[in-house]
């Protein structure tokens, strides 16, 4: 006995290098979830702002529920999202909440820009990913027992890389006439401290090892129910939000594409948090601020002719960013802190009566024992045909609008993010399944 | 696996997973409830 107790334990190597793939594999879905959200918003900008922000709003989220819907069938199935819910039944309540959060964020965060333009507006709600790591290390027991290097890593590369988003809109936000200043900076700090809340429920999917998939499903249902809710009320009852849809047809194809893109960010978003946790996932999703002024300035010509100051803060501000967004990513959980987010997974296992085995695999990316795996039905084929052709209809009525576009530049960003999805996409099924 | 008592638990309790009372009394299913209502009367008079 005291032999075998001599000889280090293979399992635990095997599972300590694992829980290392598994870090950097979130690292860079972290990174591609700002590649493919900063994209989301670029089709948005062929929307003349003589259309009303509900609708685009609208839109976006109706791409992203049919989006949602069938690229879990297309990826793993119907029926595995079925299967999953079964075991943490309780978890739909969180996803349809998150959506809720989502959407009302959203509508806050256009009613800032509203009152006080984008360049005070964004950096009160990009604040978000301060507040998700404070729920991470309160609820979720992220950090804890992690050295205080990488504490110090995790918590000031968050701030710089939100000093380098604030420097970033200071460049790219033109100051709107501030027509009620104290209700938009409200209505900004509003739509960062939901924005940051609603990680709440993303980390409590996923230390019950919940796939992300599955949980964005829900997650839309909640989304769209609110946005519509939202959109008809604001614009006065549903005859008059239908009617700013028709006489808007031509463009509605823009923010609708936007919001596929901005699901495959979003799905990205959700693995890195599922394999990093909040407080280094969200950070380093957060740099889509670089991405989008990218789009900005190359493909769409924005910025052109401005003086030396506003270039200055484009580099100074992406430096910053990427500066944080190094120390964030550089600074892994140790083996005690993974210890520590064992402990909120056991919290959810004993609370909810939910099979420790089923929790214990999926957090780690594992298929279920007795599992039969990703299995496709008629079903599927429907939900991805019926989105293919939601695409191919609004596509049909839309209409190139004449502003000048960059297509070297567009195809070249395109290019990347094919890469990236990839890239990124190929490594997910490799090592996690898509779990 | 045992339960909250220390005894193994039943295949019953692996098959069922428990739901209202835990979530009612889960501050994780509280505190974004409370940040949800308040952002819907913030949105109330920003409006």
């Amino acid at each position: 006995v005291d032999k075998a107790s001599a000889i280090p334990k293979p399992v635990l190597s095997i599972e300590r290098s694992r829980q290392q793939k598994l870090q950097i594999l979130g690292v860079f879905c972290g990174l591609a979830a700002a590649v493919w959200l900063a994209a989301a918003e670029a089709p948005s900008k062929l929307v003349t702002a003589s259309v009303s922000p509900f609708v685009i709003s609208f839109m976006m989220v109706l791409g992203a529920f049919v989006s949602r819907w069938s690229l879990p069938a297309l990826i793993r199935g119907t029926s595995d999202v079925l299967v999953d819910t079964r075991k943490v039944p309780h978890l739909i309540v969180w996803g349809v909440m998150a959506g809720c959060l989502w959407a009302v964020g959203n509508t806050l965060s256009i009613l800032a820009v509203r009152d006080v333009g984008l360049s005070i507006a964004f950096p009160l709600w990009n604040c978000n990913s301060l507040i998700g790591i404070f729920w991470g290390i309160v609820l979720f027991r992220e950090l804890r027992r992690a050295p205080w290097s990488r504490k110090a890593a995790v918590i000031v590369g968050a701030i710089v890389i939100c000093g380098g988003a604030i420097v970033l809109s200071l460049a790219s936000g033109a100051h709107g006439a501030s027509t009620n200043p104290t209700r938009g900076l409200w209505s900004a700090i509003g739509a960062g401290v939901v924005w940051g809340s609603m990680y709440i429920p993303y980390r409590k999917a996923y230390v019950t090892g919940m796939n992300p998939l599955t949980f964005l499903t829900y997650f839309t249902v909640g989304e769209l129910g609110t946005m519509t809710a939202i959109s008809v009320a604001f614009l006065g009852g549903v005859g008059p939000f239908w009617h700013e849809l028709v006489i808007n047809e031509h463009i509605l194809f823009w923010p609708f594409l936007g919001g596929l893109m901005w699901v495959v960010g979003d799905l990205f978003q959700n693995y890195a948090t599922k394999y990093v946790g909040i407080s280094r996932g969200i950070p380093l999703s957060n740099t889509n601020q670089i991405w989008g002024l990218l789009w900005a300035i190359l493909v769409f010509g924005e910025l052109q002719g401005q003086g030396t100051g506003v270039y200055l803060k484009v580099i100074g501000g992406s430096v910053l960013m990427a500066i944080g967004a190094a120390a964030v990513a550089l600074s892994s959980a140790t083996g005690s802190e993974y210890e520590s987010w064992k402990e909120a997974s056991q919290r959810e296992t004993d609370r909810y009566g939910i099979d420790a085995e089923y929790v214990s695999n999926r957090v780690e990316g594992i298929e279920s024992p007795g599992s039969e795996g990703p299995r496709r039905t008629w079903l599927d084929g429907l939900i991805v045909t019926a989105a293919v052709l939601g695409f191919v209809a609004l596509g049909y009525l839309a209409h190139v609008p004449a502003i000048e576009i960059h297509w070297t530049w567009l195809t070249s960003l395109a290019a990347i993010m094919v890469a990236v999805l990839i890239a990124v996409g190929v490594a997910l099924a490799r090592i996690t399944k898509f779990n | 696996v045992t339960n909250n008592n220390g005894q193994p638990t039943t295949h019953r309790q692996h098959a069922k997973p428990r739901l209202l009372k835990p979530m009612l009394t889960d501050i994780q299913f509280w505190i974004p409830l409370v940040v949800l209502v308040g952002a819907l009367v913030l949105l109330r008079f920003a409006e």
